[in-house]
């Protein structure tokens, strides 16, 4: 039995990171393997986590297995990939730039800008192989200097799967289901998510086409990100569309389920993804998708989108109108994202393609 | 309330979705809305941002006192240099390494306020405290000041040592005194300057503020303009459209109250044309009617022409015949005889007198409505019956008969009657000579070639107008058909009413009346179904008939 160590700076719930890792953790337990959590920030209660130092004293033998996940600056991620002499694996889900941060968050900035130079050390430290959530991922891994023969894409296990099969809010679908267009959009509320191109599109649908639509903001809102928060609530004040756009915060997954099936389309305007996971609960749940063009989403909605390359609101307006006018369309656009999640991204694709990856490099699990 | 819910979204099992066509539609139309849409925008993201972030160049913080050096070790001068509240802050930081309590702080600054400690005072008491001791922290120049103060506090030496050397730091209190009001004075400068800046930035925030107010106000408004402009274009639009309709409307309207009236008109003209056609119709409905009775007459007429041309060709071949056969009646004798037998039956069968004569009375009116008064022959009167009721009623008759016993029976009666063979007699008169001629069981005595000799008689001497009457037992009822016909043995065959009304027809008279006489009066059968009704009716119905026919006038034409 291999002792395998989970990496990761924080592991928390609604989280595409921590999700990525409990799932990975649940398929390599279920091989037999023996699976420990490692994290220096957790509010996960039901599963065993240990500080992030702690790895290195549990991988002692050198056919053991750290897997770090790596997403944002962490000295002890690299410490403990440094320190350990055992088989190692990079899963990579990107930095947010930290420009995304400036006169926001200096501590994200910092934090963000680490973990994109830590990328030159992560490649230093020579890890037998690298898993990037996405092509665009691989990219800034073959930039920082990664082996092209240890490198390849797996994509993020996901709870889609549980949004399937889980119970939804029954109360809260009769309360906006009246007879309103509801958009929706799944995310943080991080600087990056590119919420003032959503704001406006919103707007521009709701005064130039339809003024029954109302927006979710489903996503968690960071005290350290309050400007940012502030900033965006003004600009729907602005708009006088404040009566029309819900806040909805950090939601659980009944709530999120909620929201996906009152919503009659995505809305996807973030501007730095190095996967993005709420396109593939979308296409799970069959919500049709409307989005911007940018860092990985093309490569993660393929052609079960409509994908713009301009930031042009009255693009995307028109989008969320022709989908709601067009019945066909909209169910043939949900239809393909559904075979495109069925083909690439339910857990079973991807833990098949996670297995094959790790054995391909002598990672036999 | 929560509950699992199966996605219920339909499937499209082709797809058929061409999304480069779709998104090519999309990029049109949203090029096409961007050129139409009013101008309408949210304010600035710009002013947004200006509007609430910090102050730019805002004023630092205004500190008197700087903050406290961080140090492994302290100098007694570290903390002197501090006055009054953050003196006893830095003292607790520095010699208890923590926050100072709310009482102990409180309790320090009121001593060191009112003169009663002084700041070494307070240093002492600090570092000397049993928490001071277990930090233990070590500050230079404490311990020679700290022995310093414990001797001022001996009596008299403490006060003459405390003198003298305050004696000799004069000149070092005097320096001391003119730096600290030099230092007052500049933090005082200091303390002003900061206020101006302060105010002169709160200047410009105010008006920053008042300028964003007035450029927000401006943006509101222009785009209060740009939805009036853009409800004014959509009121004028829909009263446009409005007024459109209405005009529509009521050329619509006026065109269906036209349409409407042509029609009442047409149905008003349609009716009196029904009207005016249904006159004429009843016009020539009676114009009709008038030439069909025309018509028959003529045909009567006609066939009453014929009749006589026959029957002059017949004499004309008979004449000769009887010239030649006139000889003696060799059977005068035996014809005698036989009459009385007769007339002795016909009392019992025919009936008395006076009941012959109620039944006959029938027949007075018949020739009154035609307005005969004379000339009527009773061929075969018999006992004279009906002669006496028409006497009895004014009108002019005669009589003939074969039999001389009726003959002399009549005449006794003051009757104008003859001894005559009917036909011979008829013969014998001018042609349209006689108004009426009557015969009462009469028919059924010749045989049928008499009888149509006879009819042909009758037309020839009846004037026009003038009538047959013929009455003679009836065989729809079954007992007169087949038994009391022949109670008279002189009788020759029944007549059914349909050959007697054939046979006048045929002879030239117009048949007016077919009279069904003489019911039997004794008990029917009583009446429960239909065959109790149809044997009442064979039984017991009228045993007798009479026809009434009547010579065509001669004048009427079937061109009237």
């Amino acid at each position: 039995m291999t002792r395998v160590a989970i990496l990761t700076p924080t592991l928390i719930s609604a989280d595409a990171v921590s999700n990525d890792v409990l799932v990975m953790q649940r398929v390599l337990t279920e091989r037999g393997q023996d699976v420990a959590l490692f994290a220096d920030n957790t509010n996960v209660t039901e599963h065993q986590v240990r500080p992030g130092a702690a790895a290195k004293s549990y991988l002692r033998d050198p056919k053991d297995v750290l897997i770090y996940h790596h997403s944002i600056g962490w000295e002890r991620g690299i410490e403990v990939m440094k320190a350990t002499s055992c088989r190692r694996v990079v899963k990579y889900h990107n930095v947010t730039p930290a420009e995304f941060f400036e006169g926001i968050s200096q501590e994200h900035e910092n934090l963000c800008r680490k973990g994109r130079s830590q990328l030159k050390d992560i490649v230093a430290s020579q890890p037998n192989l690298y898993l990037a959530a996405s092509a665009f991922n691989k990219r800034d891994l073959l930039a920082a200097g990664s082996d092209p023969n240890k490198t390849f894409v797996v994509a993020p296990f996901n709870q889609a799967d549980k949004l399937q099969a889980g119970e939804s809010d029954l109360e809260l679908l009769d309360t906006y289901n009246d007879g309103s267009i509801n958009l929706v959009t799944v995310g943080g509320v991080r600087p990056n998510k590119g919420h003032v191109a959503l704001i406006e599109a919103f707007a521009t649908y709701y005064y130039h086409f339809n003024s029954h639509a109302r927006l979710f903001i489903v996503g968690a809102e960071n005290p350290a990100f309050a400007g940012y928060t502030r900033m965006l609530r003004n600009l729907i004040d602005s708009w006088a569309i404040d009566s029309r756009v819900v806040f909805a915060g950090q939601v659980s997954d009944e709530t999120l389920k909620t929201y996906y099936l009152l919503a009659r389309v995505l809305l996807m305007t973030s501007e730095h993804e190095g996967f993005c996971v709420p396109l593939v609960e979308a296409m799970a749940l069959k919500v049709p998708i409307v989005a911007y063009a940018s860092t990985a989403i093309p490569e993660t909605a393929e052609d079960a989108a409509l994908i713009w390359d301009e930031r042009d609101p009255f693009l995307l307006a028109q989008s969320v109108d022709c989908l709601i006018r067009d019945e066909d369309a909209r169910v043939a656009l949900a239809a393909r994202g559904y075979e495109r999640y069925e083909q690439s991204f339910s857990n079973h694709v991807i833990e098949k393609q996670f297995l094959d990856t790790m054995a391909q490099a002598g990672l036999e699990l | 309330m929560k509950q699992q819910l199966e996605i219920e979204k339909k499937d499209a099992p082709g797809d058929g979705l061409d999304l480069p066509q779709l998104m090519a539609h999309i990029r049109a139309e949203a090029e096409k809305r961007k050129r139409t849409a009013p101008a309408f925008s949210p304010i600035p993201l710009a002013e947004i941002s200006q509007t609430t972030s910090p102050v730019q160049g805002s004023l630092p913080e205004l500190k008197l006192q700087p903050d406290l050096p961080r140090r492994e070790r302290y100098e007694l001068n570290d903390l002197l240099g501090f006055h009054d509240e953050a003196f006893v802050l830095n003292a607790y930081k520095v010699i208890l390494k923590r926050e100072p309590d709310d009482a102990g702080f409180a309790d320090y600054l009121t001593k060191l306020r009112s003169g009663h400690y002084n700041k070494i005072d307070i240093i002492r008491s600090l570092r000397f405290s049993p928490e001071g001791q277990r930090v233990n922290v070590s500050i230079e120049g404490l311990t020679w000041l700290v022995n310093l103060r414990r001797i001022y506090r001996v009596p008299v030496v403490g006060y003459l040592l405390q003198l003298v050397v305050a004696i000799v730091r004069l000149p070092v209190l005097i320096a001391n005194h003119r730096r600290l009001e030099s230092h007052t004075a500049a933090q005082l400068e200091r303390v002003a300057t900061h206020v101006n800046e302060a105010v002169a930035q709160l200047t410009e925030t105010e008006h920053r503020h008042s300028e964003n107010n007035r450029r927000l106000f401006m943006t509101n408004q222009g785009q209060l303009e740009a939805l009036r402009n853009a409800l004014r274009l959509q009121i004028e639009s829909v009263v446009n459209e409005q007024e459109k309709t209405n005009r529509e409307q009521h050329l619509l309207k006026t065109d269906l109250i036209a349409r409407l009236d042509q029609t009442d008109a047409r149905a008003a003209e349609h009716a009196s044309f029904q009207e005016r056609q249904h006159a004429e119709l009843e016009g020539l409905k009676l114009d009709l009617e008038k030439r069909i009775d025309n018509l028959i007459d003529h045909l009567q007429s006609v066939r009453l022409n014929v009749v006589q041309q026959e029957k002059r060709l017949t004499q004309m071949g008979d004449a000769p015949r009887a010239r030649s056969s006139h000889k003696p009646s060799v059977k005068a004798e035996e014809d005698l005889l036989l009459d009385a037998l007769y007339c002795s039956l016909e009392d019992v069968l025919r009936g008395t007198p006076d009941e012959i004569k109620e039944q006959v009375k029938v027949y007075v009116p018949v020739l009154k409505n035609a307005g005969i008064t004379s000339d009527i022959l009773d061929v075969g009167c018999g006992r004279g019956e009906l002669l006496e009721v028409l006497r009895g009623a004014g009108l002019g008759a005669r009589g003939i008969d074969q039999s001389p016993i009726q003959v002399e029976r009549c005449q006794s009666l003051s009757l104008d009657v003859v001894e005559a063979e009917a036909l011979s007699y008829l013969r014998s008169l001018p042609n349209e000579s006689l108004s009426a001629v009557t015969a009462l069981h009469f028919a059924e005595h010749l045989r049928f070639e008499t009888m149509v000799k006879f009819i042909d008689e009758a037309v020839r001497t009846l004037k026009p107008g003038g009538l047959l009457i013929m009455e003679t037992p009836n065989p729809e009822n079954l007992l007169v058909g087949s038994c009391n016909f022949y109670l008279d043995p002189t009788h020759k065959h029944p007549i059914p009413i349909p050959t007697m009304e054939l046979l006048v027809e045929a002879r030239g008279f117009i048949r007016q009346e077919t009279m069904r006489l003489h019911p039997v009066s004794s008990a029917k059968i009583e009446v429960k179904d239909q065959l109790t009704s149809h044997l009442n009716h064979y039984l017991y119905g009228p045993m007798n008939y009479a026809i009434v026919a009547r010579k065509p006038n001669a004048e009427s034409s079937p061109e009237t």
